[in-house]
């Protein structure tokens, strides 16, 4: 008996090693991204403290902070605006992980003036854009594979979120659940030692991170009645997930409306009016605009008065989010997803105590924490992301069951209504949401060209079926092409259809294969994805399809049964991990 | 009208077996697997939306949509005509008479079909052997006729027309076809009727039109 083969070949060796070595570089750099970010925020947010104190400082700054972040974004960088991580998921599913060097700074420009000037929006979205654009060249600069750049693009997300958050874990979560969608151990590792690079980076080199102001009081203590009104509290953050997003998505949808209707190609208009209005309910509560991680904090040290104030806080916030993301100004939905869920947990938990006096509930600080989980939860439709980023963040590790009760109705509330979370909605509406080994993801990687029938035989125009039938010796096909003297496709000719009249050999003689070749099949391109092949194939009920370059040359012929079998082994290549 | 499961079988364009083994893994949603297998049509066609599957909302119809003719060869004559003494010295000369006493969908038409035939002769010449030649476009096309036409047309005298056998012609039968599914269809029945001696025989004693359209029609196999 041969000996087992328990070990891996050389190449196959050294392969996971490269990429370790590569994740811990991405972890380096998008930990670097994230708090040169996050430091220039602040100190951007500190500057213009002084205009703030004006009311007109207050109302005119988001506005201008807006216009400034798309025109830098729109004109400067001409990417597309919003909070890029639809952009990250696109280039993770349709452009093996390639993005444009550029978008290194694009977002992290355009967001540190609209957030730092007041925009309800947090800088988590376009840190996860920038820190994924720093994997993908990492990854390019070392001439990877599209694969393998992916992996360093999610090692990139999870570096970011790992720096900013101060909580590798999640970061680990949010590129496996949300950004690659997979769970492999061949992505887990690389994506692994990104995250605790990233993370330990700010804290050797002692740089605050917004360990602070999320950072839970004390521990809590809860019982069974807490887990029970955590139940609640999970459905009444998934209602909020879904008005957060639809909220979003309606108002992008009137933004889009505008840019149309009076032709203002350059969407800084419409994000400065709205802008106008972020600063106007600045005026009235301070608290709802900006990042919002202060207004945390107040929550969490248990500042804050509980009072009928707290439900007014929450829909200025919800309004306030709505029209700076809404307007497509830069900025992402981790931040106000937080502060809605504090506010929202915050004020259930003092409105519980109201009204069960007798029972003695956990703090409402407690409940904060438990919806933060929940609201990122749903809005992502990422219960392991939300458990993950409040357990790590604020340290309230005695709180698991609570969380992930909370986390996962709100998911369950979130999917009953929305079919994709905010992420997803943009690139599944454009049909190109693929996840990894999906049919529409292994058919819109494969080209027509790939497929080719090698043994497909092209008749001239003019040729008689009697040249034809000598052709029949020479191949075991049924379908010919018809093409002109310059190789042109004119169309096809099925032996089967010729059964009547191509054994009377003076017909064949008289008859020319232009009279009776079908000219009524759709053509093929060779550049075209099987996605498109086999729409084709369904419309027109045929086997065997024509295919031609872009000048209409005959390149060769498909058949579904090629495609099918094809289909197959791509099926196995596709999910098999390579890099486990 | 909520769909059974063979009508819901037939939307997605699989058998009712799969639909039933989707209903038992639980993979549709919408039907309890113990239950009958009754389908609301909305609520079908948006779960193959969510999965990305195509409804068909009728089943596809052949290209041809035109009724299977009994007797396509003799239908096709009887839309045609059968001609004596048409008179020409060359193929050229035959075909111009012979458009111009053919029953074309526009007369506008008459002098590009004459230049299709006369261009179809130039490629490689259509006569068969035993005298019959077979002028038609080189490419079947609906501007001419939109059914199938066929005319026999018996010479004044034989004509040289290049008969690879060197016989000369002596009838000239013109086929019109909308598509290239016809012409195969009418060609074939006239290969085969003009094996039988019986038909050439005919054609050469100029019988006449109802003698020569009964040998035809008793001669084609009938497709019921």
């Amino acid at each position: 008996m041969a000996r087992a083969n328990i070990f891996h070949t050389r190449g196959a060796r050294s392969e996971p090693w490269q990429l370790a070595g590569a994740a811990l570089l991405v972890g380096i750099a998008a930990s670097i991204v994230a708090m040169a970010l996050r430091g220039s925020v602040h100190y951007l947010f500190d500057l213009s403290n002084e205009l703030r104190s004006h009311w007109w400082g207050m109302l005119l700054l988001p506005a201008f902070g807006a216009m400034l972040g798309v025109f830098i974004i729109r004109v400067l960088f001409r990417e597309p605006g919003g909070h890029g991580v639809p952009s990250v998921l696109e280039a993770v599913t349709r452009r093996g992980g390639h993005m444009r060097r550029r978008s290194i700074i694009s977002r992290l420009l355009g967001s540190l003036f609209n957030v730092s000037a007041g925009g309800s929006a947090g800088l988590e979205g376009p840190i996860v854009y920038s820190a994924a654009a720093v994997g993908s060249s990492i990854a390019n600069a070392m001439r990877m594979a599209e694969r393998q750049r992916v992996l360093l693009l999610a090692c990139g997300v999870a570096g970011g979120i790992g720096a900013i958050f101060n909580s590798p874990l999640t970061g680990m979560i949010f590129a496996m659940e949300v950004v690659l969608a997979e769970w492999t151990l061949g992505a887990l590792l690389p994506i692994a030692i990104s995250a605790t690079v990233a993370t330990e980076v700010p804290r050797a080199l002692s740089l605050s991170t917004i360990e602070g102001p999320l950072q839970a009081a004390g521990s809590y203590t809860w019982n069974g009645a807490d887990l029970l009104a955590s139940g609640c509290l999970g459905l009444l953050a998934g209602l909020m997930s879904v008005a957060l997003v639809v909220c979003i998505f309606r108002a992008e949808g009137i933004t889009r409306k505008w840019k149309t209707n009076f032709a203002t190609s350059n969407l800084g208009l419409v994000a400065g009016l709205a802008g106008l209005g972020v600063g106007a309910i600045g005026i009235f509560m301070p608290e709802a605009i900006g990042e919002g991680y202060g207004t945390i904090a107040n929550i969490l040290n248990g500042t804050t008065a509980l009072s009928s104030a707290l439900l007014l806080l929450l829909f200025a916030k919800l309004i306030a989010t709505t029209l700076t993301l809404g307007s497509n100004a830069p900025g992402g939905i981790f931040a106000p997803s937080l502060v809605l869920g504090a506010i929202l947990g915050y004020g259930f938990g003092g409105l519980l105590n109201v009204l069960f006096p007798a029972i003695a509930f956990a703090d409402p600080s407690f409940f904060a924490i438990a919806a933060m989980a929940g609201l990122v939860a749903g809005s992502m439709q990422a219960p392991f992301t939300g458990i993950m980023l409040a357990l790590e963040s604020t340290g309230s590790w005695e709180g698991t069951l609570p969380l992930i009760t909370v986390s996962v109705l709100s998911v369950l509330v979130s999917r009953t209504f929305l079919r994709h979370s905010f992420y997803t909605w943009e690139l599944a509406e454009r049909g190109e949401l693929m996840r990894p080994g999906s049919d529409r993801r292994i058919l819109s990687e494969i080209r027509v060209a790939e497929l080719l029938d090698e043994e497909s035989i092209s008749i001239t125009s003019g040729s008689t079926l009697d040249d034809l039938t000598r052709e029949l010796p020479n191949t075991s096909r049924n379908q010919f092409a018809v093409v002109d003297e310059s190789g042109r496709l004119l169309g096809m000719l099925s032996v089967t259809s010729l059964r009547g009249v191509i054994f009377d050999e003076v017909v064949r003689k008289v008859t020319s294969v232009d009279t009776v070749m079908d000219t009524t099949l759709p053509a093929l391109k060779g550049e075209s994805s099987l996605l498109e092949a086999t729409d084709c194939f369904e419309e027109c009920g045929a086997w065997v399809l024509p295919v031609v370059d872009a000048d209409g040359m005959f390149m060769g012929t498909l058949s579904k049964s090629m495609l099918f079998d094809r289909y197959r082994r791509e099926l196995i290549v596709q999910t098999a991990d390579h890099l486990e | 009208m909520p769909l059974d499961l063979h009508q819901a079988a037939l939307k997605l364009g699989v058998s009712p077996a799969t639909v039933q083994r989707w209903a038992r893994q639980g993979r549709l949603g919408m039907v309890r697997p113990s239950g009958e297998f009754l389908f609301e049509e909305r609520e079908l066609q948006q779960w193959a939306r969510n999965q990305g599957l195509k409804i068909r909302n009728e089943l596809k119809k052949p290209q041809n949509v035109r009724a299977l003719q009994d007797k396509p060869l003799s239908a096709a004559l009887a839309k045609g005509a059968i001609l004596h003494n048409v008179a020409g010295y060359t193929p050229g000369e035959v075909l111009s008479v012979l458009v111009e006493l053919s029953p074309v969908t526009e007369d506008r038409n008459r002098t590009a079909l004459l230049q299709q035939l006369i261009e179809r002769e130039a490629l490689a010449s259509t006569a068969l052997s035993a005298g019959v030649a077979l002028p038609h476009p080189r490419a079947p096309s609906d501007a001419f006729t939109d059914a199938p036409i066929v005319v026999i047309a018996m010479l004044e005298q034989p004509v040289d027309w290049l008969a690879l056998d060197g016989e000369l012609v002596h009838t000239a039968i013109l086929l019109l076809n909308p598509t290239a599914h016809e012409h195969l269809q009418v060609l074939s029945r006239l290969a085969l009727v003009l094996r039988e001696q019986k038909l050439v025989d005919a054609l050469k004693a100029r019988s006449s039109a109802e003698d020569i359209f009964g040998i035809i029609d008793s001669l084609e196999p009938s497709n019921g």
